[in-house]
């Protein structure tokens, strides 16, 4: 399952940083003159190579824009359901156009809860591969802090952020969203670039995390992470432990990433479907954790 | 989904601690980064009053991706308040009028517009050209209208009058070709907040 979500994580980020690519060869190719500026940069060469020698157009039309906070592909516009929470509350006004666009990302959330964190979000797999270094480090013997902050501070971010933001009308809420930072970071980065604050935050954050507490900021901060939780209540994914085949060893707990309790077979909307604790279990061959659909009762 | 009051105390000191990071970064931005621009940045034609925008904008930058003209740059500093949200220089590149932007835009923070010079018209309003006759080459002795021709609404937004000197009227939207044409240095013409009226939107709200 790792395996396949870490493919999955690479693929997004890659596909992030290939699109904004290909929005701009789109943008160049529309131009009459922007032939040389084509030739003066390898990728935008190397999409010529690929997308080009048909009839050029004349007009620009972009097939895709955005990233992964918001994006248009084709007809289709899709949102993050967070940017329309936040958006709706600071503004106090309510967009019809822009619910249409998180209906999509809205409905799986429902069904499939906080898979978004374990399977789409690129920090996610920043946050793993620090742990993973973290683990490297401390086997030459380093004593590392273990920070945490309290349970709920996630939903009392959420609910804190967006009052204060309402009230000042400025979306503070989502300054420090992953998603958001990665999409317009990769985009500046790529235009302009200059590395956007957001992703100076970022890289502080990851070192942060190495040093001081692993998946801090995703298991006790992020404001998607609290709103995917209370939306993902009702979910039909979970992992399940079989009480039958479970030694009770408690050897998946610490590997969970959210804290969460998974040899009392306990998994709440806070847990991301993420299957460290399935490849951490030793009973792994008998299925003691296992992922399971199913619709409720 | 039970919590006693120490945790609740706790969780709540620790989400204010963010929270009040951004608010007074926002705060410090509001108070001392603002006053010192000189003049509100231009917004993509459709934005709303600043206020409503500064609150709508989820920073997607979708409408800058989408601008066939690459006249749409985002601010990107420290400052909590503006990063992200986009702008244009009028002098460096003009407004097009192409209505892509607030077509795509999916928070509303761009109202949409539809592609006819009608609507554009009528309900595109970024500002409003001024032309200095100090230094415009028409008022001075030389025929230019370099402006005149360079507004995709000539005869309606600006014409020329004797010698081409331009006149600028009520119609103008505020694109900015104009600025970006002028073949005086620095511009003879430049486009100007139409201040009034960006404040009478928010009163009426
Ligand atoms: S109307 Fe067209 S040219 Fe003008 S800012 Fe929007 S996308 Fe760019
Ligand atoms: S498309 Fe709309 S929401 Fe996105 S950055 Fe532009 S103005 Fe803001
Ligand atoms: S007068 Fe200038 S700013 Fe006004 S519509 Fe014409 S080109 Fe645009
Ligand atoms: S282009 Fe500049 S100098 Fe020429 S007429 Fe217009 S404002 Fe005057």
């Amino acid at each position: 399952m790792r395996k396949y979500r870490i493919l999955s994580r690479s693929l997004v980020l890659i596909l992030m940083v290939v699109l904004v690519f290909y929005n701009l060869y789109e943008k160049k190719a529309g131009q009459i003159g922007a032939e040389i500026e084509i030739e003066n940069s390898k990728v935008l060469t190397a999409y010529d190579y690929v997308f080009g020698d048909n009839n050029k157009p004349m007009l620009f039309q972009g097939d895709f824009e955005g990233g992964l906070w918001s994006f248009r592909f084709f007809a289709l516009s899709m949102s993050d359901p967070l940017s329309f929470v936040v958006s709706t509350v600071t503004a106090l006004e309510f967009n019809f156009t822009m619910f249409l666009s998180i209906l999509i990302p809205l409905g799986l959330v429902l069904l499939f809860g906080r898979f978004f964190c374990a399977w789409i979000c690129p920090y996610s797999l920043f946050a793993e591969l620090g742990n993973s270094i973290r683990k490297i480090l401390s086997k030459f013997g380093i004593e590392y802090f273990r920070f945490d902050l309290p349970k709920r501070t996630p939903l009392f971010y959420l609910i804190i952020s967006l009052t204060l933001g309402a009230i000042i009308s400025i979306p503070i809420t989502t300054l420090i969203y992953p998603p958001r930072i990665f999409t317009e970071g990769i985009y500046h980065l790529i235009l302009s670039g200059f590395i956007t604050s957001g992703l100076i935050f970022i890289i502080f954050l990851w070192l942060g995390e190495i040093i001081f507490s692993p998946h801090l900021f995703c298991r006790r901060l992020c404001p998607g992470g609290a709103l995917f939780s209370l939306l993902g209540k009702w979910r039909i994914w979970k992992i399940q432990k079989i009480e039958s085949q479970c030694d009770s060893c408690g050897v998946c707990n610490p590997a969970c990433p959210y804290d969460l309790n998974p040899s009392a077979g306990y998994f709440p909307s806070e847990c991301d479907n993420c299957s460290l604790c399935i490849d951490a279990c030793i009973n792994n061959n008998r299925n003691a954790l296992k992922n399971v659909i199913r619709f409720k009762v | 989904m039970y919590m006693d009051t120490r945790e609740f105390i706790k969780s709540l000191v620790a989400s204010l601690i963010p929270s009040a990071i951004l608010v007074s970064g926002s705060w410090f931005s509001f108070m001392k980064l603002l006053p010192k621009r000189k003049a509100p940045p231009f917004r993509p034609p459709g934005a709303l009053a600043e206020s409503e925008f500064l609150a709508k904008c989820i920073r997607c930058r979708r409408c800058g991706q989408v601008c066939p003209n690459e006249t749409i740059k985002y601010f990107d500093t420290l400052d909590p308040v503006m990063a992200g949200t986009p702008y244009f220089v009028p002098r460096e590149k003009g407004c097009i009028l192409c209505m892509k932007c607030n077509n795509t835009c999916p928070s509303g923070a761009l109202e949409p517009i539809s592609e006819n010079p009608d609507a554009i018209l009528s309900k595109v309003k970024i500002g409003k050209a001024v032309v200095d006759k100090n230094i415009c080459n028409s008022f001075n002795g030389f025929v230019c209208g370099v402006c005149v021709f360079a507004c995709p609404y000539t005869n309606i937004a600006i014409w020329g009058d004797t010698w081409e000197q331009p006149v600028v009227t009520d119609k103008c939207v505020g694109c900015g070709l104009c600025e970006q044409a002028c073949i005086h240095y620095p511009q003879a013409i430049r486009v100007v907040h139409t201040v009034e009226e960006k404040e009478v939107t928010i009163e009426k709200i």
